[in-house]
């Protein structure tokens, strides 16, 4: 993977994932404080060297907040913030970096410098203002020694990472990420059928049938028919029913979901394959969609745009990605 | 508010960097307390005007600041509704 497209998507969960963590405490402007937060959770080597030490999502959230309330003590002022909630982020708008975040994130991205989570980390811990250091002070650590494990954990290699298999006809797209969870309470989110519009934004809901989830069941699904915001979703007809068919579950590292579209002629369905794998504070989840590629003349149409194809599969796998971590915060 | 009760002003100005810090806090904390103010203002019922008038802005910057962010189920006021 080159640089760009490195950075482009570290800069991307990055943002998600501090934007989130602002929108649960009342914020729209992310911080260092939130830009910390999120490489806590990341699925990159910065999450799990600080992850390694200790540091979990619920520490971090707590060494956070008593660090502004510390600061805010210092002038004499006795306050804490208001508790904080669900992550709205989703339901609301006007979100942005703070000016501090951004250069931090714009320079872990400048020449020499590799543009992924670990770069944005060894600047985050940098930073001047000292917030960030007095955090892993809180949190029994220093940036020194936090440097050093992230040198120990970056070493090439450990960044060998799995490839989905190719399989001729099927074209596919593949992302990891990382859940702050044990791996059975994954497994059991991803295994209820219930539970599919969580993380598959193409859903908006489940005809509750009562059925057990059971290998080979089908359920079925309605396309969303209003965006969070509350304004309606405009979508033809014949795509609004999808059938959802439970294909693989193997308990709890495995399971896989298949998509259709019963009322569109011709349509291919997309398999959804997910892999979980136990790592330090959580779950790392690898997501694997795949579909199978048109024939004939079709495909040579297809052919130029297979980028794009690959950048909007891409997406939809980030949301997914996100979608689980986000159930779990 | 009870829990953010200023018990007392330290003019301490030994240490202006821990100081400096402390004022970005601060600010965080502002602008926490005044997203959810906004947002209990227009739940109760309150225009945009009154809000604006209570934190000493023109209407049009208080809307073009918060509108977006708050809660989009709350219904809010049309100007001339």
């Amino acid at each position: 993977m080159n640089k760009l497209v490195r950075a482009a998507q570290t800069s991307q969960s990055l943002s998600l994932a501090a934007m989130e963590e602002a929108s649960r405490v009342g914020l729209r402007e992310a911080g260092i404080g939130h830009l910390f937060l999120a490489l806590v959770i990341n699925d990159q080597s910065a999450g799990r060297a600080l992850r390694s030490m200790g540091i979990d999502l619920d520490a971090a959230r707590r060494a956070v907040e008593e660090q502004h309330e510390a600061q805010l003590a210092s002038l004499g002022i006795e306050a804490s913030f208001p508790e904080a909630g669900r992550i709205v982020f989703h339901e609301t708008d006007g979100y942005a970096w703070s000016p501090r975040a951004l250069d931090l994130i714009t320079k872990s991205s400048g020449k020499n410098k590799t543009g992924d989570a670990a770069a944005v980390l060894r600047e985050l811990v940098a930073e001047p203002s000292g917030l960030i250091a007095e955090i892993l002070d809180r949190l029994g650590t220093t940036p020194e020694a936090l440097l050093n494990q992230l040198d120990q954990i970056d070493s090439p290699a450990e960044n060998t990472k799995p490839v989905a298999a190719k399989v001729k006809g099927r074209a596919s797209g593949s992302m990891e990420t990382f859940v702050p969870a044990p791996m059975e309470e994954v497994w059991e989110f991803l295994a209820d059928p219930i539970l599919v519009p969580e993380w598959e934004p193409s859903i908006g809901s489940i005809e509750h049938t009562g059925q057990e989830a059971t290998l080979g069941g089908v359920w079925q699904g309605l396309a969303p028919a209003s965006h969070p915001d509350g304004k309606p979703v405009n979508i033809k007809p014949q795509y609004r029913r999808r059938s959802i068919e439970l294909v693989s579950a193997h308990r709890p590292e495995r399971i896989a979901w298949n998509f259709a579209h019963p009322d569109v002629s011709r349509s291919s369905s997309v398999l959804m394959e997910f892999t979980l794998v136990n790592t330090t504070g959580g779950t790392q989840v690898q997501i694997t969609k795949s579909w199978s590629r048109r024939n004939g003349w079709r495909s040579l149409v297809a052919l130029p745009l297979r980028p794009i194809q690959k950048f909007l599969a891409w997406i939809t796998l980030f949301q997914t990605g996100s979608a689980i971590s986000r159930a779990f915060r | 508010m009870e829990s953010s009760q200023i018990a007392a002003v330290a003019a301490d100005t030994s240490d202006p960097r821990a100081g400096l810090r402390a004022v970005s806090s601060l600010r965080l904390l502002a602008d926490t307390l005044e997203l959810l103010q906004v947002e209990a203002a227009l739940r109760s019922g309150m225009s945009w005007q009154d809000i604006a008038d209570a934190l000493g802005v023109t209407r049009q910057a208080a809307h073009k600041k918060h509108s977006k962010r708050i809660d989009p189920t709350i219904p809010t006021l049309r100007r001339n509704a």
